[in-house]
């Protein structure tokens, strides 16, 4: 038997249960349904649409009204209002330039190795992308901000732990040949660039390029015939909008339709001021979204806007009872130039 | 009375590319190609990932086709190492993503085994080469394009061309990498027979 042939033994296992391959074909199946806005769909929509339109038109009325007259008893503001405020207050934002660059820092929380406290790691990751082809190559600077105790309760326990500065994460997976244990890093590490060729999906999703965004629709109702993957879908319709407010470039008259079309959407609820994890303060609306490490379960998220200028500053998934925080993304900048910006470090491609 | 109506099933890859461009008009007919890959993209992702992984990127393989199929070009390459190209774009992103990956759970239940560290949200890694012997130290330690190139044609069954237009890059270096590769492997093995010998000594 040569090497190959003993690397092929090696590493044989048991192929996909049935309910994997079921299962497997389900989520395909889902996908492709959901795919199809065809002509049908979208006229359906644009019926709807002047119903809709005068629907909105007479909130805003109603809203600028109770401004004055207070209608209403005093309360703190409604997931609606402070989407509605969020919508109005979007500034005109420069879109030009031939890249553009959004800055996230993306981290995480989990329990030490011993599952005696909780360490949040963070990554401050940068995507640049070139205004033209959607499929042109893009590029990821990614750089790890390392991992400390999450809350100065884990501080404490993290002392009386020994203060490490690492974490060693054994095995679960036999058949796993990455090398290593899993470890997890206190130092931050050095910036890595990674070209991809792979397209970009946040923007494809739009089905529009960089270029293109002001093409996307400035209504709710045009947003929502865009955005909604299937009729009644709400957890998709939110999912499609977060991802369009928090990180993707569009117009504000888009945003500010994302804005109004979440507002109107059943299950989001208002959670008044929050700071989020780079310690900036805005208003925050929350919704269920389901689990995407835990399948069958649910996750809170949490928006938070910048009440004056109506930015996005924060995606965080907190846990569904207590309302902890899970993970975040946090949007640092949204930035467009003209000059190729720096990728520090390239990396291999493989 | 002759013969059996199967033996004109039409020259797979060619069928392939035509299942493609029709699933760009009706969608449906993507399932066909999941149909008759999935289970040997699995068996790929789990002799990388191990099991628990490929059930799911085996998956998220497929999906990203279908999202893609429009990306596809039939002249750059056929459809099979086409979605192995995707499925080891999985594996780097991965190993990549890990911090990425580092989902949270729930801290309110530390007793909980499952709950109980995030190693089974992370690309579970593994000291290799205290499961597997020798052989799995020299995988471990081959760079990833080498490691690529090795399990495609290894486990994948993948001819040089293929694994070229599944990687994207030049026949020659698919050559290079895989020398590379086999020769580390065959160091490894102390060109011991590892049916015979004892690999593991």
């Amino acid at each position: 038997m040569d090497d190959l042939s003993a690397v092929r033994e090696q590493l044989a296992g048991p192929g996909p249960t049935t309910e994997t391959v079921a299962l497997g074909r389900a989520r395909l199946l889902r996908e492709i349904a959901d795919e199809r806005p065809p002509k049908a769909r979208i006229r359906a929509a644009r019926w709807t649409s002047f119903g809709l339109g005068l629907a909105g038109a007479a909130t805003a009325a109603v809203m600028i009204a109770s401004t004055v007259a207070a209608p209403e008893p005093v309360a703190p503001p409604s997931a609606r209002q402070i989407l509605l405020a969020a919508a109005t207050s979007v500034a005109k934002r420069p879109a030009g330039g031939s890249w553009w660059g959004n800055k996230l820092v993306r981290g995480a929380r989990f329990h030490d190795p011993t599952g005696q406290y909780v360490i949040q790691t963070a990554t401050a990751e940068e995507t640049w992308i070139q205004a033209g082809e959607v499929t042109k190559p893009h590029w990821i600077v990614q750089r790890y901000l390392g991992a400390k105790p999450a809350t100065p309760q884990d501080e404490a326990a993290w002392r009386a732990a020994g203060s490490p500065s690492s974490w060693a994460y054994k095995t679960v997976n036999p058949s796993d040949l990455a090398g290593n244990p899993f470890d997890v890093e206190a130092a931050p590490g050095e910036p890595e660039s990674y070209e991809s060729r792979d397209v970009e999906w946040r923007l494809l999703f739009t089905g529009k390029t960089l270029a293109d965004m002001d093409q996307l629709p400035a209504t709710p109702e045009g947003l929502r015939a865009l955005m909604e993957p299937s009729s009644g879908d709400m957890e998709g319709l939110l999912h499609n909008l977060q991802s369009l407010i928090a990180y993707v470039p569009v117009p504000s008259e888009v945003r500010a339709a994302a804005y109004r079309l979440m507002a109107s959407l059943p299950g989001v609820i208002a959670q008044g001021p929050a700071t989020d994890q780079l310690g900036r303060t805005g208003q925050a609306v929350l919704y269920r979204q389901p689990s995407h490490t835990r399948s069958g379960r649910q996750v809170q998220t949490r928006l938070i806007v910048d009440s004056a200028t109506g930015e996005p500053l924060a995606v965080e998934t907190l846990t569904p009872d207590t309302g902890e925080l899970m993970s975040f993304v946090a949007i640092e900048q949204s930035v467009w130039t003209d000059r190729k910006p720096d990728f520090p470090n390239p990396q291999p491609r493989n | 009375m002759t013969a059996p109506p199967e033996v004109d099933d039409p020259p797979r890859q060619a069928d392939d590319a035509s299942v493609m461009s029709e699933s760009l008009r009706r969608p449906e007919r993507f399932a066909i190609l999941y149909d008759r890959y999935f289970e040997e993209i699995y068996r790929y992702l789990a002799a990388r990932l191990g099991s628990e992984a490929a059930d799911d990127l085996a998956a998220e393989t497929f999906l990203i086709a279908f999202r893609k199929r429009h990306t596809y070009d039939a002249g750059l390459g056929a459809v099979r190492p086409w979605l192995y190209g995707i499925a080891t774009k999985l594996v780097a992103g991965h190993r990549r993503g890990v911090t990425r990956m580092l989902a949270a759970f729930r801290r309110a239940r530390p007793a909980d085994p499952v709950e109980a560290g995030p190693e089974d949200r992370v690309p579970s890694r593994v000291d290799a080469a205290s499961v597997r012997g020798p052989l799995a130290g020299a995988l471990a330690a081959l760079s990833p394009g080498d490691r690529d190139v090795l399990l495609l044609v290894a486990v994948a069954g993948l001819s040089y061309e293929e694994v070229a237009e599944s990687l994207g890059i030049p026949p020659g270096t698919v050559g290079s990498r895989l020398n590379r590769a086999r020769k580390r492997v065959r160091a490894a093995l102390g060109d011991v027979n590892p049916m015979i010998g004892d690999a593991d000594g």
